[in-house]
């Protein structure tokens, strides 16, 4: 009778344990050596409250937009639609603030936009099994070519009144509203649950009762729905859309997810924290660099590599399952 | 266990220095340490001792230029013309160009403020741009100006004119330069030519056009096809490749925006075995100097250009201002015109007032007449002459001396 | 041309993850005769012809062709040694010509400077396929234009054409028409008389006693012995292939030996069909009983389990469910887990468990919906949920939190069963709830088994393992090619034999 298989290895125990802990730190060790380094090097310049405040506000609209992401990787996909979904969004609400000059209609249709087509994404994603990754190019590219379509007149403005909303204040609330909300239902619920549960083992998951297919569907709705939020803050932000409203939003939420922590194949290990962290670190490196004057070549070089190290060090080899 | 309460304590902090840099915007700068120094305790005391040098104290004062690009001749021209006049007056010139749209030049901007530049000037995508700029140079007392552009939508100029950090703006008069090419073009028995230009919505791309249009309107040219929103070289080499294979009577080509579009529909043309048979028009120079003095001479080429000296004249407002010298307590408005070449003046333009990187249009000399702390006479009317009396005959009588 | 081959393998052993497929064997087969190879599922003799066709590696052990150390990388390999196997499974490539199927892996022998020389691949193939009496098809054609059975045929040229030494037949022979079955004899037969040796895995036994010259039986890994042919008959096979000694059965399994369950029915099946897997399924389930479901891996039975669950849908007759007073019918898993129904799947690592998810969320997520209050799921009462739920069948983890495959294969099946316990189960659908897991594990479940019918919870075990089902159920119900081909009541006269004949 061998009893060992019952025993857990303590030995794989702590080294499974520290490479997973090591990985969750990265994050807020990057964090920390992003602002000390950068501190020191411009006198505390960098790290004073104005200049906190400034990359605060440029990392909003990625945390927001990458916020939805961060379900849809939940659920072991990928949602790269969001530069061209923005971009249109935004137009067709400027164009709504154009006729009617009101602006709650603007945001609702920019939502409403947004949330539809994640509506679409999903739909398609579950009946026509395409591939997420796939699907969600496609709409990149599509919504791009309606932007240009809509804008070949040139920027669609909205009136200049408008700029009272974009206030560091207003987007702040906004922040903390959906992060909270969405935070709640990620951990709280059995949404959450479900969603993570499809992400770690989605046939097991089936067979525990969760109802697949209307859980995917959900969860592109949100990740459309807060890509409309996003475009509203853009939208009061630049004052009008233009063709190349938002592009790479999408390349600049998936740094900021992989600077966050955040496992590219989702599942249960996925966390909302990372786009948090990691949008902060893609504008604060940014902003730093700028601060004590390297070049903007340089700038993209880094950011490169960095990204290649924070996936190097984030991917889970052992768990490696297709995105799908 | 140990992990969580680090954790969070590292929450908590980021989150405080955020709720910090919330605090109302009249803090002191001893706040912003107390966050910085909590946030980063690997900074020691280096962080709080810093603090107390207040940055207007910096000597070094800078001016951030907000740009399309930095790879192009046109933008490295430039630069390098503002680095030579950094040398006299000592204020110099960071570059950033995010990208080409509001959010990334708007982010420019921010971050320029966040380091604490004297003055910004920008190349604007769209007005509204200008309009959040100047939000945020009036908050971080930051003047600002303008290049290559100026503002028409009414609301846009009132609340931009109405700020007293707004210095003024330069630019060319687009459709003007153009309605002469044209002219001349037609003056030339051309009839049938084909149009690309820049992006909808652009006012350089929009004005060359109209330009151009009301004049081969007028004198009777026939425009046989027209592409929007060329902006590079691949897109106008495609764009020329189209035109010359579905129009058998083409006699020129007018590629009216982008530096690098210029060399690609001549390369196009010559590949097409229609070397001389079809012309190119431009309002812009490749930087290219002997190329473009080539084009010039033999006629395969009409070009007008030289407007490159024009950021030259927004950042002498910026640094006299910076300097509490301002040229006015009004926004400035200089206007330049852009060469139209004839080959004589190619000839002397090419051989001595455009060169690779360098552009020689203007020299120390002229700086120092243009900054008021080596002539304090010098007035923004002044100012407004030097750029609208700019060309190849104003060059030649400031330099025969 | 005669001559002699022999083949043998001494002291393999190989094991996947806990469990030993194959221990400690040795085996030898020397000059031309056919070798049958007989065992029970799980018995070891597909591990073991894997190894000696080069599909698997053996963890140890050694093996020798022809006097000589012979060690094999691959299947490739294999075939240059002299080494050739035919499978049961489809093992053509789709999208490939038959020529190309026929030379997979034997490029070389017809590229010149890197270039392949097509014309010559078919014309040889042309040639192979007509000696081996596959006529008037063109090598160059895409292979899914054949039938399956030609398919097949043209595994047999692959096998063949490279002039092996030995012959590995994986119980080929149910696949195959007669004609199919008649040409590979012939094959068979053929080998032997040029002095190879051919392995032959069968379930068929008259099929057995036609051709082989000798058997070798297996059974949990181990060879039991081999024997010539004229030694054996029918029954003595089968008596080796499920062994006289008990070793630990009888300590774990149900002591008493009478059927005990209630008159109330609480599952019924009528007409139950699904074209491929299984037809006219007609049953009862009682209130505690333990109802055994048993055949050969591809009776349908597994494929059963999951339209009972309402996984996969039949195509027709009736699954209804009778439980607290309330008739119901089950179309989706969730109307099942709603009505407390559980399933504990044979294929553990994919349908029961969540591998990258903790111990936790595995064990909450059937009955998430008993723990949220208005949407809120406390982590507190989940991860009390999660500790009072694992204590039950007492699971070894470092906490609920860590990720469940971490775990032992023992400790996962714990899981999953586990987190039907928590969500207050009364039927279970039990497919191999016992496969890859260690004995202490295994009395264990058998001991829950038993609290369910005292408890009064109903229980459909299915499984592959005969013992087991002699051992626990009250009722067995045996399947053969998608029908119940028998239905037995526990007691004395039930032995591996009696069901063995309704099986195979």
């Amino acid at each position: 009778m061998t009893i060992e298989n019952q025993t857990v290895n303590p030995k794989k125990m702590m080294r499974y344990m520290n490479t997973e802990s090591l990985r969750a730190f990265i994050p807020f060790l990057g964090l920390i050596l992003i602002l000390a380094i950068f501190g020191i090097a411009t006198n505390g310049k960098f790290t004073s409250a104005k200049n906190l405040q400034v990359i605060l506000n440029q990392a909003i609209s990625v945390m927001i937009a990458g916020l939805g992401v961060s379900f849809v990787i939940s659920i072991g996909s990928l949602d790269f639609s969001h530069g061209s979904l923005v971009a249109f969004s935004a137009a067709l609400g400027a164009l709504v603030m154009g006729a009617t000059n009101n602006p709650v209609l603007c945001f609702l249709t920019i939502i409403a936009v947004a949330a539809g087509t994640g509506l679409i994404n999903g739909v398609l994603f579950t009946a026509f099994r395409i591939p997420s990754f796939i699907l969600t190019m496609s709409i990149l590219f599509m919504y791009r070519g309606l932007t240009i379509v809509v804008c070949s007149g040139g920027t669609i403005p909205i009136p200049l009144w408008m700029d009272v909303l974009d206030t560091l204040e207003v987007k702040l609330a906004v922040l903390v509203v959906v992060l909270l909300v969405f935070n709640y239902i990620y951990t709280f619920t059995k949404f959450g649950l479900y969603c993570r549960s499809i992400g770690s083992g989605e046939v097991a998951a089936k067979f525990a009762g969760v109802p697949v297919d209307k859980i995917k569907i959900m969860v592109f709705v949100i990740s459309g729905f807060l890509a409309g939020v996003t475009a509203c803050i853009m939208l009061v932000r630049s004052g009008g859309v233009s063709t190349r409203f938002a592009t790479f939003l999408e390349t600049d939420i998936l740094t900021a997810l992989v600077l966050g922590g955040m496992p590219l194949t989702g599942g249960s290990s996925a966390r909302m924290k990372s786009i948090v962290i990691g949008a902060f670190m893609l504008m604060a490196l940014k902003n730093g660099l700028l601060l004590v004057g390297a070049s903007d070549k340089i700038l993209q070089l880094l950011m490169g590599v960095l990204f290649l190290i924070a996936v190097a060090i984030s991917f889970d080899r052992k768990n490696i399952v297709a995105i799908k | 266990m140990k992990k969580r309460v680090v954790s969070s304590v590292i929450i908590a902090l980021l989150l405080s220095t955020m709720m910090v840099g919330c605090a109302p915007k009249a803090s002191e700068q001893s706040s912003q340490t107390q966050a910085s120094s909590t946030a980063a305790p690997e900074a020691g005391t280096a962080a709080p001792a810093a603090s107390t040098a207040a940055p207007e104290a910096d000597s070094e004062k800078t001016i951030g230029l907000v740009i399309w690009g930095t790879t192009g001749a046109a933008a490295l021209q430039e630069i390098d013309l503002l680095t030579k006049a950094a040398k006299i007056t000592g204020i110099k010139v960071e570059v950033l160009a995010s990208g080409y749209n509001a959010d990334a030049q708007l982010k420019d901007v921010e971050n320029f403020a966040a380091k604490g530049v004297d003055g910004i000037m920008i190349c604007n995508c769209s007005e509204e741009v200008v309009a959040k700029t100047a939000d945020i140079c009036e908050e971080n007392k930051i003047y600002f100006g303008q290049f290559h552009r100026s503002l028409s939508k009414a609301e846009i100029k009132d609340r931009v004119y109405s700020s007293k950090y707004f210095v003024g703006n330069t630019s060319e008069d687009e459709e003007g330069t153009a309605y002469i090419l044209g002219k001349t073009i037609a003056d030339m028995g051309i009839k049938n030519v084909a149009i690309t230009t820049g992006p909808h919505g652009d006012s350089t791309a929009e004005g060359r056009y109209a330009g151009l249009k009301k004049a081969f309107d007028e004198f009777g040219v026939k425009v046989l096809a027209e592409q929007w929103d060329v902006s590079s070289g691949e897109t106008a080499a495609t764009a020329a490749q189209n035109f010359i294979s579905s129009n058998k009577d083409l006699e020129l080509i007018a590629t009216m925006f982008s530096v690098e579009a210029i060399k690609a529909v001549n390369t196009t043309i010559n590949n097409a075995g229609k070397k001389g048979k079809i012309k190119v028009a431009a309002q812009d120079t490749t930087g290219d100097a002997a190329f473009d003095l080539e084009l010039l001479s033999s006629g395969e080429a009409i070009m007008a250009g030289g407007h490159l000296v024009d950021p030259l004249f927004t950042y002498m407002m910026l640094v006299n201002a910076i300097n509490g010298t301002p040229l006015s307590d009004k926004p400035i408005e200089c206007r330049l015109t852009q060469i139209v070449f004839t080959p004589e003046r190619a000839e002397i333009y090419f051989k001595e007032m455009e060169q690779g990187n360098t552009l020689l249009g203007y020299g120390d000399e002229d700086f120092k007449k243009m900054f008021k702390k080596t002539n304090p006479g010098f007035t923004s009317d002044e100012l407004v002459k030097m750029a609208a009396a700019w060309s190849v005959e104003d060059f030649q009588a400031r330099n025969t001396k | 041309m005669r001559r002699e081959v022999t083949l043998s393998c001494k002291n393999i052993k190989k094991a996947f993850g806990a469990t030993l497929a194959v221990e400690n064997v040795s085996f030898e087969i020397r000059g031309g005769q056919i070798r049958g190879l007989i065992g029970e599922n799980g018995s070891g003799k597909t591990t073991l012809v894997s190894m000696l066709a080069g599909i698997l590696k053996c963890d140890e052990g050694s093996m020798e062709k022809d006097g000589m150390q012979c060690s094999l990388a691959n299947v490739i390999d294999a075939n240059k040694k002299g080494i050739s196997m035919i499978v049961q499974e489809m093992c053509t490539i789709d999208g490939l010509t038959i020529a190309q199927n026929i030379f997979f892996g034997h490029e070389k022998s017809f590229s010149k400077y890197g270039i392949l020389n097509l014309a010559k691949m078919n014309s040889v193939a042309k040639e192979l396929l007509e000696k081996y009496g596959i006529p008037d098809v063109d090598p160059a054609a895409d292979i899914t234009s054949l039938s399956f059975e030609q398919r097949k045929l043209t595994e047999f040229v692959k096998a063949l054409y490279t002039n092996p030494d030995v012959l590995i037949v994986d119980e080929t022979t149910t696949a195959l028409s007669q004609h199919g079955r008649e040409l590979l004899f012939k094959i068979m037969h053929e080998f032997k008389q040029q002095g190879k040796p051919v392995i032959f895995i069968t379930h068929d036994l008259p099929e057995l006693f036609e051709h082989c010259d000798s058997v070798t039986v297996m059974r949990d890994g181990k060879i039991v012995g081999t024997y010539d042919i004229q030694e054996l008959s029918e029954n003595k096979i089968k008596a080796l292939m499920v062994g006289r000694e008990f070793e630990d059965g009888g300590k774990y399994y149900r002591e008493d030996l009478e059927s005990t369950y209630e008159d109330e029915v609480v599952l019924k099946v009528e007409g139950l069909s699904k074209p491929g897997a299984f037809q006219d399924i007609n049953f009862e389930l009682h209130k505690g009983e333990i109802l055994g479901i048993g055949g050969l891996t591809n009776c349908g039975m597994h494929d059963l389990g999951k339209s009972l669950f309402g996984m996969e849908k039949a195509e027709s007759g009736k699954v209804t469910y009778y439980m607290n007073k309330k008739t119901i019918e089950v179309t989706t898993a969730r109307k099942a887990i709603a009505n407390k129904i559980a399933y504990v799947s044979k294929n553990r690592d994919q349908e029961s468990l969540m591998l990258t998810s903790s111990i936790m969320d595995n064990i909450a997520l059937p009955g998430i919906d008993q723990l949220s209050t208005a949407t809120f799921v406390s982590p507190g009462k989940k991860y009390k949920y999660a500790i009072q739920n694992s204590k039950q069948l007492s699971i070894k983890m470092h906490n609920v939190k860590q990720m469940v495959m971490h775990l032992s294969g023992g400790n996962k099946q714990k899981v999953a069963i586990s987190k039907w316990l928590a969500n207050g189960s009364e039927i279970f659908i039990l497919d191999c709830p016992t496969r890859g897991i260690d004995i202490s594990v295994k009395a264990a479940v058998y001991k829950l088994m038993q609290e369910f019918k005292t408890q009064g919870r109903s229980v459909i075990m299915i499984s592959e393992e005969l013992l087991e089902l002699i051992g626990m159920s009250d009722r067995i119900i045996m399947m053969k090619q998608g029908k119940i081909s028998g239905l037995a009541e526990r007691g004395k006269d039930i032995s591996e034999e009696y069901l063995l004949n309704y099986m195979i």
